[in-house]
């Protein structure tokens, strides 16, 4: 069918992908591990594995691993169970249409927003404070109260629940589209009254099975999350990321060798959490146990459904109230303690902040916008090459999904050295390359299925009229797949906008994004240019949406 | 009588010698103005404060106009990363063409770019034309950094001091020695609080309570020894043992920095803030952050106070251009803006004597702000200890309060 030079140049195509790909993962962990052996070309190159007994010295390294691996179980845990019982409770309900267009733009919104609305709420002059003080003590003095930032991590675990439940509960709407729920709630409903407990036996087990990676993703970003990390977790002492960070930070090889051998250790964490958690399934799955649930659960269901279910509704209230609260700060002119709104209201605010940081945020949209276009471009590149040659091995093309399933710290700490050497680090393009990598995953997972289901019968009838491969790509593969590529672009942008660590770390404070700022503004205590720069995170992601939204009303003339 | 002959043909070279070298060294400096002109200088400079961020942005206009010199400000958090950035170069084998020309440091990072060979020449400082306006005899405070000698390898800048502020209607009579500090913390549960260590305003706190509490303050310009020393640093962690528990949050949670231990006493969280920056309470007061009443002082017997400067890295891609720029920011004009109450409020390093009388009158005209602490109060001043104090401090007091949770 094509020509030798033809195929060549294909697999050297191919070969191009993935070297972009994988080149800085693997530079980067190949760093990681010769820097926690103390090696360091030209400077020191004894190799030692001294550092790796010197992790355990460093004081209150015990509870930061307890605080990592509660933070990243539990929550993961409890965000599954919420989503569950909502879906459980709106499932075969009108409100069931509706659950996508509520949760979609929380799921577009950075982390960190949630991050930052919960120090506005509950911070000790938060505006939960300064509702005690108006109407329950006449005292007009923050207390000392040590409820925010807690000791274990519960705010932490409170803000990651308020992002990973809508996402669990859209991927449980993905799952379930993928088998005849509704015919297995029916039988359900034969055998019990009860709505969640026919959820549990006969629906959930099968959305949970489509649910695995999801949940190890979830694991994974739970417990080596940096920003929110910097904002939610207590810090006497922190999480393994923030202690990595603090030791990265210092000019120090010793210290750059022991951040190096914590990030692996860190990795050997997650890796033990996730077994944890198969672990468990595996105990729970055990037949001679379902009897004791079908025990259990009719009793526990009276005490805990409504509760639960009130507790998922209050949630999802405490995020629009973030999102809310950080809007009103970002208006305030003057907002002293104890009153509950501002006393005088300015959009000064808003011009302060484009005059100082107008660069991050043309940064964060320039960024985003290569990113999501690059990504998108290399995949369907891919995608039509490996059908020219004919290969289609989803197995081999795990390998993009692999830079989101190592946790972030573990290559992008070594990669420091590398970029340097090249004049990549501080460099734009050097960002673009590396953030690619964590917006890759998500074009592939949109537009392969797209791609691959385009009906053959269109690419024959063209080829009979002697049309080119390449006219047939952009008039007609392009024509009929231009939904999911809108829909690849958005998200595309949507996750490049919220990445922390990659600018953190390959930006090198030379390249400056909102993420960057919102980190750095909250430590400063700054709350107007904090409020700003949170609805600035927060507008860019729905002006995405609603470009799809109007891009597939427009464009897309193809119904089929 | 041939010795003599000798001995006057010496002299006379000598003299010969010397004259020959203030030449070169007006040549020298031509050179160094026409290899710096039109180039482009990488600033690295802590960009925390917008006061300070417009400062530099002026500057870089004015080098642009007098050099055709493009100054970027890379505003960092934390000067250890710049530091750790020349490091890393030198790893890589990056020994030319660096990525960073000059450096806004002093104390722990200058020393440990000192010892790790990260510095450009030493004596550059000499060189400069407005270096003699400035008293670098090697007597002058301002060439010892923290207490290390700087090897005419960093240029001062600036003056900073330990200031307390505190809201005059909420607080009417401030601690003013560790002693009522402490009584004040017991008697004011969760009123008191500083910066977590390693910050710098958090650690200078802690060398603060140290060197009031240290009888023989000249122990502490000696380097650490751990045998020697401890029991001087037992008596701080007596001190800070009482103290801990009763601090804000308890002692569990510490503001991450001045700025927002700042916001805490604009909230009323707290009743005193700190901050290295003179006129920074002065500044908020204006922005509206702190209320009209706020007052700074420092403790009676003076506090903690150094000299921040400006170094080129080894490795700089334009070390003459960087010394153009260096030499512009010791410039009378460069120096008086930044003193300015409304700029920044950074004491010049300039030596009055030494100043052209135009100069000296436009410097005795600066005013104050509202919350600026007076001058007499600033000439009470406590020496740096010695930068191998800081770190064996910022250990242990992360040992010892930074894990308690």
């Amino acid at each position: 069918m094509i020509g030798k030079i033809n195929y060549y140049f294909f697999i050297s195509t191919l070969a191009i992908i993935i070297f972009l790909v994988l080149c800085p993962v693997f530079f980067g962990i190949a760093s990681v591990i010769s820097s926690s052996l103390g090696y360091f070309p030209n400077v020191s190159n004894d190799l030692n594995i001294i550092f790796f007994k010197k992790i355990f010295e460093i004081p209150g390294i015990k509870k930061s691993i307890y605080l990592t691996f509660i933070v990243g179980f539990v929550s993961t845990l409890i965000s599954l169970i919420l989503s569950q019982i909502i879906l459980s409770k709106l499932y075969d309900t009108k409100f069931y249409k509706y659950i996508f267009k509520i949760i979609a733009p929380l799921i577009a919104f950075p982390h960190v927003i949630m991050a930052v609305g919960l120090s506005y709420l509950f911070s000790s002059s938060g505006i939960v404070f300064r509702l005690y003080h108006s109407y329950i003590l006449d005292y007009n003095r923050p207390q000392n109260t040590n409820l925010f930032p807690d000791d274990f991590g519960i705010f932490l675990i409170l803000g990651l629940i308020l992002k990973e439940t809508p996402f669990f509960l859209l991927m449980s709407i993905n799952a379930l589209s993928q088998f005849p729920g509704r015919d297995f709630a029916n039988i359900g409903r034969t055998f019990h009254d009860i709505k969640i407990n026919s959820w549990l036996f006969f629906i959930f087990p099968q959305v949970y099975v489509r649910l695995r990676v999801c949940i190890i993703i979830v694991i994974i970003y739970s417990a080596s999350v940096i920003d929110m990390a910097f904002i939610l977790a207590p810090s006497t002492p922190s999480t393994i990321s923030i202690r990595i960070i603090d030791l990265f930070q210092t000019p120090d090889l010793n210290n750059l060798a022991i951040a190096s051998c914590l990030s692996i250790f860190q990795f050997l964490l997650i890796l033990f959490i996730i077994i944890f958690w198969f672990l468990i399934e595996y105990f729970c799955k055990q037949r001679y146990l379902y009897v004791h649930y079908l025990k259990i659960f009719p009793i526990l269901n009276k005490f805990f459904e409504k509760l639960l279910y009130l507790v998922s509704i209050k949630l999802l209230l405490i995020s629009f109230l973030c999102i809310f609260l950080s809007f009103l700060w970002s208006i305030s002119k003057t907002w002293h303690f104890p009153d509950l709104i501002p006393s005088e209201f300015t959009t000064e605010n808003y011009l302060h902040f484009f005059q100082y940081f107008y660069n991050s945020l043309f940064n964060t949209i320039f960024i985003a916008m290569i990113v999501s276009l690059l990504s998108c471009g290399l995949i369907l590149i891919w995608l039509e090459v490996t059908e020219q040659i004919n290969f289609k091995s989803q197995i081999f093309e795990f390998i993009f999904f692999i830079p989101i399933l190592i946790p972030e710290l573990s290559f992008l700490l070594g990669i420091n050295a590398l970029f340097i050497q090249n004049n990549l680090s501080g460099n734009i393009w050097g960002l673009i390359w590396v953030e690619s990598l964590y917006v890759i995953p998500y074009s592939y997972l949109i537009l392969m299925p797209a791609y691959r289901g385009i009906n053959k019968n269109f690419i024959n009838n063209a080829k009979m009229f002697q049309k080119s491969n390449l006219n047939i790509f952009f008039y007609i593969k392009i024509t009929l797949i231009i939904k999911a590529i809108f829909l690849a672009l958005g998200i595309g942008f949507i996750i490049s906008i919220a990445l922390y660590a990659p600018v953190y770390f390959i930006g090198d404070n030379q390249i400056s994004t909102l993420s960057i700022e919102i980190v750095n503004l909250s430590f400063s205590a700054n709350r107007k240019d904090l409020g700003v720069s949170t609805v600035l995170q927060m507008t860019l992601p729905l002006i995405m949406l609603l470009i799809i939204f109007l891009g597939n009303k427009f464009f897309v003339k193809w119904r089929y | 009588m041939k010795s003599f002959k000798f001995f006057l043909i010496f002299i006379f070279s000598l003299f010969l010698i010397s004259k020959a070298e203030t030449k070169t060294n007006n040549d020298d400096w031509s050179k160094v103005i026409h290899s710096g002109m039109n180039k482009s200088v990488n600033f690295h400079a802590w960009g925390g404060s917008s006061n300070i961020n417009n400062y530099i942005k002026w500057v870089s206009k004015k080098v642009e106009s007098k050099y055709n010199i493009t100054l970027n400000h890379i505003k960092i958090k934390d000067t250890a990363q710049a530091v750790k950035k020349v490091l890393y170069e030198k790893i890589s084998g990056k020994n030319e063409n660096g990525s960073i020309d000059i450096i806004w440091i002093n104390g722990e990072n200058f020393s440990s770019m000192l010892s790790s060979n990260l510095l450009y020449d030493k004596n550059w400082i000499f060189k400069l034309p407005n270096s003699k306006l400035i008293n670098l005899s090697e007597s002058s405070s301002l060439m010892y950094d923290f207490g290390v000698y700087n090897e005419g390898r960093e240029m001062p800048w600036g003056l900073s001091q330990l200031i307390f502020f505190f809201d005059s209607e909420k607080l009417l009579k401030p601690p003013k020695n560790v002693f009522q500090f402490k009584k004040y913390i017991l008697d004011n549960k969760g009123r008191i609080t500083f910066p977590q260590p390693p910050d710098f305003v958090g650690t200078s706190f802690l060398k603060q309570v140290l060197s009031e509490l240290t009888e023989n303050k000249s122990i502490l310009q000696e380097k650490f020894n751990f045998k020697r020393h401890s029991f001087i640093l037992a008596k701080l962690w007596e001190w800070l043992d009482d103290v801990t528990p009763n601090l804000w949050k308890r002692g569990k949670f510490y503001p991450k920095n001045y700025l927002s231990m700042s916001q805490l006493l604009g909230d009323d969280e707290i009743d005193i803030s700190m901050a290295f920056n003179v006129s920074f309470p002065s500044n908020e007061v204006i922005k509206g952050n702190l209320p009209k009443s706020t007052k700074s002082y420092v403790p009676d017997i003076g506090s903690l106070s150094n000299v921040h400067y400006l170094t080129i890295p080894y490795n700089s891609s334009n070390p003459s251009a960087a010394k153009l720029v260096i030499n512009f920011m010791i410039s009378p004009e460069a120096q008086l803006r930044k003193n300015l109450q409304s700029v920044w409020g950074d004491p010049t390093v300039l030596n009055y004597k030494k100043l052209p009388k135009k100069w000296k009158n436009k410097f005795e005209k600066l005013s104050k702000g509202p919350a600026t602490i007076s001058f007499k109060d600033l000439d009470k001043k406590l020496a740096e200890p010695h930068p191998s104090w800081v770190k064996e401090i910022e250990k242990q007091w992360m040992k010892r309060y930074g894990t308690i949770n």
